[in-house]
């Protein structure tokens, strides 16, 4: 998912989340991988596009059909001519469908 | 003989779908008093409510928007219970809780608002967000694996 979106793929991005995901991101929610792809997935792309981003730290585990992440990375670079420099968040709930992972959660913070 | 194999059947079937609709509500209930003891800790600068319902093991990870507590003791010693001096009060409230149960792995979804006042500096803090638990059920009782928050200032 963050390579879709950090290389601005938006059907791999979108093929990667359930229908129904709930993503949790700088305090706003969105209620379905629709609401997202239409919204603020393109600017999360042109966003991360812009960023230069290292994983700190990744925890995967699997329990039966359900796997979760957790996830710490650094995050810097320039946006609409502003630095950025700092430490992010993630937590992705996946689920096992048709035997494909889909994200039925995503929260992201900094 | 037949109609009565089909009623005995038709009998475990309903008790067995009963059975399971009772217990999703038990786990529900569980979960839902964890997250209000949560509450409770984080209000009072109380570790005890994490230190009983914490699944407490190594690599075990607290998000809090941009920062992490590193461990069940780091989150109690470190977090929850030093706020109970640097702050006058805080109050957290967790709302539209949605929770999702699959076999011995439940996630919940809950949206927050926190209030609170930094003794030192009489500053106060009034913010809305989102927080995650994560669980999973051990020897028949929930414990928290995961948790995210994240929040800004109310607009």
């Amino acid at each position: 998912m963050g390579h879709a979106l950090q290389t601005g793929d938006k059907e791999l991005a979108r093929a990667q989340l359930a229908s129904d995901v709930m993503i949790y991101e700088g305090g706003r929610v969105e209620r379905s991988a629709d609401e997202y792809a239409h919204h603020h997935m393109l600017s999360d792309m042109k966003y991360l596009a812009a960023m230069k981003s290292e994983t700190l730290e990744h925890q995967v585990t699997i329990l039966g059909n359900t796997a979760i992440s957790a996830s710490r990375s650094h995050t810097k670079g320039t946006y609409k001519g502003k630095e950025r420099n700092y430490q992010g968040m993630e937590t992705m709930v996946l689920e096992k469908q048709n035997g494909k992972w889909k994200i039925k959660h995503i929260h992201w913070s900094h | 003989m037949t109609k009565f194999v089909a009623i005995t059947m038709l009998s475990m079937l309903a008790f067995s779908s009963n059975a399971h609709d009772k217990s999703h509500m038990n786990d529900e209930k569980q979960i839902t008093h964890i997250i209000h003891q949560i509450k409770y800790g984080w209000e009072n600068g109380d570790g005890k409510p994490f230190r009983k319902h914490f699944l407490d093991f190594k690599g075990a990870r607290y998000f809090e928007s941009g920062g992490q507590n590193v461990g069940l003791t780091d989150l109690v010693e470190h977090h929850v219970e030093p706020e109970k001096d640097a702050l006058v009060f805080l109050n957290l409230d967790f709302s539209n809780i949605q929770i999702h149960i699959e076999d011995e792995f439940a996630w919940a979804l809950a949206d927050t608002a926190v209030k609170g006042e930094v003794r030192k500096s009489g500053k106060t803090f009034d913010k809305t967000g989102f927080q995650t638990f994560l669980f999973k059920k051990v020897d028949g009782d929930w414990k928290v694996l995961h948790t995210h928050s994240s929040s800004r200032n109310r607009k």
